[in-house]
């Protein structure tokens, strides 16, 4: 793995080097920046999002993980984004076990398939390819989404459905996963500013091991801008139900840059 | 395929006023805030004399404290931005367009040369996209709006020429000079807010003469893009309180639309 990180952080780096801009993406939400709803609008066209974060997870049978995850966006076409992520956890070759991968490289694109009018929310679908560069993964996976989002006077609402089916399960392992997220985010200032962005949502999935229970979980989390476009981001969750393994307290801080 | 405009052009320009001018930038932000605040408040509520005061408050207490970065417009406009897509996206775009040219004109490294280079390419991406505005076919003179929100169309008209005043000031003197006039012109604005004097004339094409000697299709299409701002709100009138409100409001909307040639399609049908 640590021959991997630099080529890693090299997204990471590229994107703090290059200068800031103005526009606002606040509300343009990505999964794991900071929850895992996402919104179902596709980062602009021609627009580059690069991120970073340290997620810890503390588990209920005390196997803690922690480590970095990375992504970067680009806005290939109107209403088509399209990206990579990778994510980096220790204990990998225990977490493998358990359906959780470390160093796999995501790419994926977003389509809008809808955007929101006066009668309708706008809708969105993704696909990610989930390739097995990580430690002890196995198989190419494949992960499907729809996307949802509705947009009030004071708060948006939104709603994802995400299926998975893996290319090549562990004994034990589910092979066709599913996972639902309910989730809602507004903008907190007193003056009316659009600065910072708070969000909540609830999961509920699958487990990944055939005989394990379904998860349920949820996340609250904040995006506060500190620059013309830069966002730092924190969430804080927790799973309800899930298992002796489940994580019990979930802490994520990261920053995210658009140029 | 989404109707979303483009991400800003991208240049090393970008974010000059930012950096360089963070009092002018602050206040630009606050105005940018009432504009897409007034224009929320009128499409829900109608341009009368309530929401004149409502606006004409929250406005001057902003600008107490105006705040450090550009508003997310869906953020503080999300019923425009949802029920009137092409209004929203031409107001977007004509921002985004406004501020690259104080970003152009207040770079470090600008000069003759390369700040003509840099508008005409900025104008040349404006243009190219379906957001931007171009002549009406017919213009109505804004009259109602300004009877019935007269405190709001002063304050949006003192926020206009701050624009003007700020292009001229950074157009018209080099890098060395530029933060004395801009010092000047943010004192100016600040009085004229807090004594309500009389707006004087916002455009470009007076307010801002070497702006206008030296690129007249950007003063003109800022000026284009005012225009529009005032005859928005003259079809705003009515508001959206009551469904004989809405659908007068959404066909006055949509007319403005074909008179401007944007696509009507998006705006009302709730």
């Amino acid at each position: 793995m640590a021959g991997r990180l630099p080529w890693a952080l090299a997204p990471c780096a590229l994107v703090l080097m290059i200068a800031p801009m103005a526009a606002q993406q606040i509300s343009n939400l990505e999964p794991e920046r900071p929850l895992a709803m996402e919104d179902a609008q596709p980062v602009s066209f021609r627009a580059f999002s690069g991120g970073f974060d340290w997620t810890f997870n503390l588990r209920r049978d005390h196997s803690n993980d922690h480590g970095p995850g990375f992504s970067l966006d680009y806005g290939l076409a109107r209403g088509l984004e399209v990206g990579a992520a990778l994510r980096y956890v220790t204990r990998p070759e225990r977490n493998a076990q358990r359906g959780i991968s470390s160093g796999d490289l995501f790419v994926h694109a977003l389509y809008a398939l809808k955007t929101e009018t006066a009668s309708f929310p706008a809708l969105a679908v993704r696909a990610d390819v989930q390739f097995p560069t990580g430690l002890d993964s196995r198989g190419t996976d494949l992960h499907l989404a729809l996307l949802g989002t509705r947009s009030f006077d004071d708060f948006r609402l939104h709603a994802n459905l995400l299926f998975t089916r893996l290319g090549d399960p562990s004994p034990g392992e589910r092979t066709e996963r599913w996972a639902g997220v309910a989730g809602v985010d507004f903008p907190v200032s007193r003056r009316g500013l659009t600065d910072t962005l708070l969000l909540a949502d609830v999961v509920g999935r699958t487990h990944p091991l055939i005989d394990g229970p379904a998860i349920f979980g949820a996340e609250m989390g904040v995006r506060h801008r500190i620059g013309s476009q830069t966002i730092l981001f924190g969430a804080a969750g927790s799973e309800f139900s899930g298992g002796h393994d489940r994580r019990v307290l979930t802490l994520r801080v990261g920053v995210s840059q658009m140029y | 395929m989404t109707a979303e405009e483009p991400y800003p052009p991208k240049g090393s320009y970008n974010n000059s006023v930012h950096r360089f001018f963070p009092d002018l930038d602050a206040r630009l932000n606050a105005v940018r805030y009432g504009r897409w605040r007034a224009l929320e408040t009128a499409w829900i509520s109608g341009v009368n004399a309530e929401t004149d005061h409502v606006f004409a408050n929250s406005l001057k207490a902003l600008l107490k404290d105006p705040p450090r970065f550009v508003p997310e417009a869906n953020l503080v406009a999300p019923r425009v931005a949802r029920d009137a897509g092409p209004i929203f996206h031409a107001l977007r775009w004509g921002q985004v367009f406004e501020q690259q040219i104080l970003d152009i004109l207040a770079a470090p490294d600008a000069s003759a040369r390369t700040t003509e280079e840099r508008l005409t390419r900025l104008y040349d991406l404006y243009r190219r996209e379906r957001w931007a505005l171009t002549e009406p076919e017919q213009e109505r003179p804004p009259a109602e709006a300004l009877l019935a929100a007269p405190a709001s169309a002063h304050l949006l008209q003192v926020g206009t020429r701050l624009f003007a005043l700020a292009a001229e000031d950074l157009a018209a003197a080099d890098f060395g000079q530029q933060r004395w006039r801009v010092r000047k012109t943010v004192d100016e604005f600040d009085q004229s807010f807090a004594l309500e004097s009389a707006p004087e004339d916002a455009r470009y094409r007076t307010a801002a003469p070497t702006v206008f000697d030296r690129f007249p299709q950007i003063a003109e299409a800022l000026d284009r893009l005012a225009r529009f701002r005032g005859a928005l709100f003259e079809a705003l009138v009515p508001g959206g309180q009551t469904p004989q409100a809405r659908r007068q409001r959404d066909e006055a909307v949509r007319n403005l639309a074909r008179d401007w040639r944007l696509p009507v399609e998006g705006i009302g049908g709730r």
